[in-house]
């Protein structure tokens, strides 16, 4: 390898991370768009062809509020939908370390998730603020 | 498949399917299954189809008919041991259906739902994603 392309090796290197974070954190938009979209997808019956129940536009307002109010810079959630028309906000870099936060119509939160050898889950109350609780759980994945 | 005259109990360490209908329920970053996917209908029963004497292609037919009856696509599988569901507090009963004789569903699901996660996690967690064939794919 020459010295040119041992130099390009190192920028290259040094620039991914950043820009991985960058692509994963930046505002609320992206995963307001997927969360449009999952909605846009569930809102009928039977969306999962196993019977699901559709996703109430009360369950996407509550979720809609629960993204806009993270703090700037939180990792971004993937967004999903359940069976009984919850939708879901998921945090996760393996499948031993991942986090999936349901939000139902009435304002309740239903979280499991796994963090290498230990579980945690729970149910936590969603108001207008995203719970102390809530933010740890996805700092600690 | 399966005789249908001659259906076995599931065994401990069965490979069994999850047909996923729902594009939302596999993570496209490092393609593997959200636990969404395994979580239970409204009457607590996960279906599920047993690979026992099945070959892939019958597999995947019976994933493809599926889909063609609801009118949906079908997105892949997820593959688990029924040895996990066992072990999550599950039990998985043989529920041969028309068309589909290796038919079961996962029962045994808690009603509340942080607990129903919390084994979804774990199901998804040791489920393996196939793909469709590419055939397939290209076709549709």
């Amino acid at each position: 390898m020459s010295a040119t392309q041992y130099s390009e090796l190192l920028d290259f290197v040094a620039r991914k991370p950043q820009a991985e974070i960058r692509k994963t954190t930046l505002g609320h938009h992206a995963a307001l768009d997927e969360l449009w979209n999952v909605w846009q997808e569930c809102c009928a019956h039977n969306w999962d062809g196993y019977d699901a129940l559709p996703v109430e536009s009360q369950t996407y307002t509550a979720a809609y509020m629960l993204i806009e109010s993270l703090p700037l810079g939180f990792p971004r959630p993937s967004i999903g939908a359940e069976p009984d028309g919850h939708l879901t906000l998921e945090w996760h870099k393996s499948p031993r370390r991942t986090l999936s936060v349901s939000v139902d119509p009435d304002g309740f939160l239903h979280y499991a998730g796994l963090y290498g050898s230990d579980k945690r889950n729970g149910r936590l109350t969603f108001y207008s603020t995203a719970p102390h609780e809530l933010i740890q759980l996805v700092r600690d994945i | 498949m399966l005789d249908p005259s001659d259906v076995p109990d599931v065994g401990h360490d069965e490979l069994l399917a999850r047909f996923i209908y729902q594009s939302s329920h596999i993570r496209p970053s490092d393609r593997t299954v959200k636990p969404n996917a395994f979580l239970p209908p409204k009457n607590l029963l996960c279906s599920v189809t047993r690979h026992l004497q099945a070959t892939d292609d019958e597999i995947w037919t019976i994933g493809q008919c599926g889909a063609l009856e609801r009118g949906a696509t079908l997105y892949g599988r997820a593959d688990v041991r029924s040895q996990v569901c066992a072990d999550a507090g599950l039990v998985v009963l043989k529920v041969p259906v028309k068309g589909n004789v290796n038919h079961a569903d996962v029962s045994g699901w808690p009603d509340d739902k942080s607990e129903q996660k919390m084994i979804a996690q774990e199901l998804a967690a040791a489920a393996t994603l196939v793909d469709p064939p590419t055939a397939w794919q290209v076709a549709s």
